[in-house]
């Protein structure tokens, strides 16, 4: 089977034709717009210099969003990153607009591998082949970690939307 | 996922924005002739024989220009306005990647820190070190004389991740716990003089991608004059 090269072209038709939702998924994973911005960028540049490097064992989409959620996971810790509790909460819910915490802090409290397939399950539509391609994992582990997500978040779910 | 609440969780956690990075912002992030298109190329080229002429001259002002281009400063909001130079820390390459660790001081008060690839692109946090600077300890906080940010090099978290960040001038040595139990003892760099501010930096390329989980700056004799760990911080484990 001939391998996938990675082009410029294939990487900038992926960010033209769905650059808002690889936004959402680096606003999801870092939880601040600026951040999210910057993952975002350097994500996709990320991408770009190392094209050469893309092996087409999967979609060029699912690899480019291993690049940004890899961007979106660097990890910056100081002062300003430590509660009075010493522990550094690994999403900033900076958002509220109706939506319920209880939800939203259910998510965040979700395992970092259980969290990034769900948005890439909700934010880029992924099938499981893809999303195993973003991180990284073989395909039949993705319906496993969306199930195990779902499982976590049943009875919060069940109680709000009751 | 049928869930009502899930999907407005969801919603509100990553709502639609309306603003995008230019593609060209990228491109411009990824750096390199080879990351411009190939129209992007044949203008240029064009442009510079128009101009060949003055290219003698403008040369060692565009050498100077380029340095200072960091990406970081080129789009207002990006990174905090500088209150000094940017300078090299101190350059170097791990695993085929040329890299600068850049450092300053910002308009607010906090020190900036990052690796920046020789090709264009890196990564940069900015924060306060009160140790350092003076500035009034957060409340609900506690001093930690440091600071640190972990990415890769490379597109995917496995190619070259690496480490850095400032410490207070004391730290003559950094040690870097990782979460298999390894531990880098790092030596800390001097800063340049244009930064204005007792503080060293540190940086290290981690063996893998580890989680660290703690990080302890030392003074010549041995002493801790500086401490952070992530997620779940045990202040007795800096003691």
């Amino acid at each position: 089977m001939r391998s996938q090269r990675a082009s410029l072209d294939k990487i900038e038709h992926v960010y033209r034709k769905n650059g808002s939702g690889f936004l959402r998924l680096a606003l999801a994973a870092t939880g601040d717009v600026e951040r999210a911005r910057d993952a975002l960028q350097e994500g996709f540049a990320r991408a770009i210099r190392s094209r050469e490097t893309f092996r087409g064992t999967g979609p060029i989409e699912a690899w480019v969003a291993r690049c940004v959620l890899n961007a979106a996971h660097d990890t910056y810790a100081g002062l300003v990153a430590v509660d009075g509790d010493g522990q550094q909460p690994e999403i900033a819910l900076a958002h509220s607009d109706g939506a319920n915490p209880i939800v939203r802090e259910a998510i965040a409290r979700l395992p970092r591998r259980q969290r990034d397939a769900l948005f890439l399950r909700y934010y880029l539509d992924f099938d499981y082949r893809s999303i195993a391609e973003a991180l990284g994992v073989e395909k039949g582990t993705v319906s496993a970690t969306l199930h195990a997500a779902k499982a976590a978040l049943a009875e919060v779910l069940q109680e709000v939307d009751r | 996922m049928t869930y009502r609440s899930l999907k407005q969780a969801l919603d509100s956690m990553a709502p639609e924005q309306k603003h995008l990075p230019t593609w060209e912002d990228i491109l411009d992030r990824a750096g390199g002739e080879v990351a411009l298109p190939a129209r992007n190329r044949r203008r240029k080229r064009s442009w510079i024989l128009a101009i060949a002429a003055l290219i003698v001259v403008l040369v060692p002002l565009a050498a100077i220009a380029s340095e200072e281009n960091w990406w970081f400063l080129r789009e207002e909001g990006m990174a905090p306005k500088p209150a000094t130079d940017v300078v090299v820390v101190k350059s170097g390459t791990w695993n085929g990647y040329d890299w600068k660790l850049v450092a300053y001081v910002s308009r607010t008060g906090d020190i900036c820190s990052g690796i920046q690839l020789a090709t264009g692109g890196g990564g940069l946090a900015c924060g306060p070190i009160p140790a350092v600077l003076g500035s009034p300890e957060p409340s609900g906080t506690r001093s930690a004389g440091m600071s640190s940010l972990a990415g890769s090099l490379g597109a995917l978290r496995e190619d070259t991740p690496y480490i850095e960040g400032p410490v207070v001038d004391k730290a003559a040595q950094v040690d870097i716990y990782l979460s298999d139990d390894q531990v880098l003892h790092v030596p800390t760099i001097e800063a340049p003089n244009e930064l204005g501010v007792p503080v060293r930096f540190f940086a290290a390329e981690l063996p893998n991608y580890n989680d660290w989980s703690k990080l302890v700056g030392l003074d010549e004799e041995g002493k801790i004059v500086a401490c952070l760990s992530v997620v779940y911080a045990d202040l007795p484990v800096c003691k």
